[in-house]
């Protein structure tokens, strides 16, 4: 990266750096770029017309639905969850703070399957809640519900995660300033921390909405694969993957990887936004008069 | 008139705070000297309300201010990292104070810059309004965050280890327009220092805090000088007992 100011030559063989370089590519085009690759190439194996017939049947229509109406309820609802636990944690001290912190991050390591696992134990027909919720005639497990429970867990960690360690950096003082001048609570939230967090706050939305439209595991646990009712997009590939309807499997991931690649081009652009902030403000520092 | 009475304060296990008394009359310059830990930043911040004392009272101008939250004190605080709102520029910073409130009690647009431009004059800093924070140096910085806390026209000035961050030639000038703007508006003031000479040439009282206590308490104000001319007055106007003073 010559265009990169903070990189900095300090010395290295030039076969050495050779090699090193060769070997990234070679890693990133084996296992990134050519995998993409052939999802396109597949997707299109059978004409741009078979592609939009495969896309365009009832059960895909409603995979595509399905998938989207879960983002949309859990991003925003993990975005709330993500902002007020943040608050929590880096505002106040409290007895249990540090457990809290390790069980946001606990989705992570759990494998998506325990988790769903989880819930069917818990809300399925022979879970400790199964017999309640039947008596009350609430379906959890095979319907939407269970699907948004379990998404909603894979991705709790996403929005509070980039979160907690930048408003922890931050501080409180703005904050404090904020209240001597006679600010509410609400005033601080919206004119203070959020505009300092919006960026943050923007990528792990941009993560969460990525992995909660790509979730698999815990999904496929809850959902029943009933098709046209809780197929999301990801269980549908699969299905059609293991009928060899391949054109058709490689014709909905075509989609998902769209969806998957918008969300890291904003992403790469927040990225770049930030880092020209910086130079920016790098600049104007040095210009200012002492 | 800040009058507190008691005031004890105790984090973990290390008493910060042990019963402290002090009374300070309206329209003084108080220093708080001490070394670090002897509990002259605490004092501050629970004067301010942004700590609570475990036990003990606060007086403000005769009315108990041990429950009011720090945002109805009218307090003005200066951060020793001056805590400037960096996403904002230098006029939104000292303009927030005026803008937040309620719009019943707001100025208008107009009185809003008006005030804003007295103010920047008052610190010197004419004409950097529209600047953000990142584009200033230390001691403009610290002129804007003293600039916003006494935009919303507070009763007293605290300030937290005010020129700890400067450079010596900086903070010598600041020191004195600091001086200059509190004999110019006669607004209490107690500032936090652990440095002896800044607090002679800035105050006319100094306390001295050790180990959550006062150690000594003493007068040094110069005979004639506007800051105690202004501050007698007031003091009498008040109704207060003038025995602190019966030395001069």
């Amino acid at each position: 990266m010559a265009s990169d100011p903070h990189a900095r030559d300090i010395g290295e063989p030039w076969l050495l750096r050779l090699v090193l370089v060769a070997g990234a590519c070679t890693v990133i085009t084996l296992m990134l770029v050519l995998p993409l690759a052939v999802v396109f190439a597949e997707a299109f194996a059978k004409g741009v017309g078979y592609l939009l017939s495969v896309l365009s049947t009832p059960d895909s229509l409603a995979a595509i639905r399905l998938t989207l109406v879960i983002a949309a309820i859990v991003v925003p609802a993990n975005t709330v969850f993500g902002v007020a636990a943040a608050w929590c944690i880096t505002r106040y001290q409290f007895p249990g703070r540090r457990v809290l912190v390790s069980l946001i991050g606990l989705p992570f390591s759990v494998s998506p399957v325990i988790a769903g696992l989880v819930y069917v134990l818990l809300f399925g027909l022979d879970g400790w809640l199964g017999p309640f919720l039947q008596a009350h005639d609430i379906k959890i497990i095979f319907a939407l519900p269970g699907l948004v429970l379990a998404t909603g867990f894979v991705t709790l960690p996403f929005v509070a995660g980039q979160l907690i360690p930048l408003m922890q950096a931050q501080g409180i003082e703005q904050e404090q300033a904020a209240l001597t001048l006679g600010a509410s609570g609400w005033q601080i939230f919206f004119r203070i921390t959020l505009p300092r967090i919006r960026w943050a706050l923007l990528y792990g939305v941009l993560l969460c909405n990525a992995r909660a439209m790509g979730e698999f595991g815990a999904v496929s646990v809850v959902s029943g694969h009933i098709r046209g009712v809780t197929n999301t997009m990801p269980l549908h590939i699969e299905i059609l993957y293991s009928e060899y309807d391949l054109a058709a499997a490689f014709g909905v991931a075509l989609l998902l990887s769209c969806m998957a690649l918008l969300t890291m081009a904003a992403k790469a652009f927040l990225d770049w936004r930030d880092h020209r902030q910086f130079a920016l403000g790098a600049q104007a520092a040095l210009v200012a008069p002492v | 008139m800040i009058k507190l009475a008691g005031i004890a304060k105790t984090f973990g296990s290390t008493h910060v705070l042990n019963g402290l008394d002090l009374a300070v009359e309206p329209g003084r310059f108080v220093a708080l000297l001490g070394p670090s830990g002897s509990g002259k930043s605490t004092l501050l911040r629970i004067i301010a309300g942004l700590d609570t004392p475990d036990s003990g009272t606060i007086v403000i101008d005769g009315s108990p201010a041990d429950n009011l939250p720090a945002g109805r004190r009218r307090i003005g605080f200066v951060f020793q990292s001056y805590a400037l709102f960096e996403h904002m520029t230098v006029f939104e910073n000292i303009a927030f104070g005026l803008r937040i409130r309620p719009w019943r009690q707001r100025l208008s647009a107009e009185a809003i810059k008006a005030r804003v431009a007295e103010l920047l004059y008052l610190v010197r800093l004419d004409g950097l309004g529209p600047r953000v924070p990142g584009q200033l140096s230390g001691g403009q910085r610290q002129r804007v965050a003293l600039a916003r806390a006494l935009a919303v026209e507070p009763r007293i000035l605290l300030l937290d280890e005010p020129f700890a961050a400067l450079d010596r030639e900086v903070r010598h000038e600041l020191r004195e327009r600091v001086k200059e703007i509190q004999a110019e508006l006669r607004i209490t003031t107690m500032f936090v220092t652990h440095d002896p000479d800044e607090a002679t040439a800035l105050a006319d009282r100094i306390v001295v805090m050790n180990r959550g206590r006062i150690e000594s308490d003493t007068d040094s104000v110069l005979v004639g000088s506007p800051a105690l001319a202004g501050a007698d007055r007031d003091a009498v106007a008040a109704g207060a007992t003038p025995s602190t003073w019966s030395v001069f």
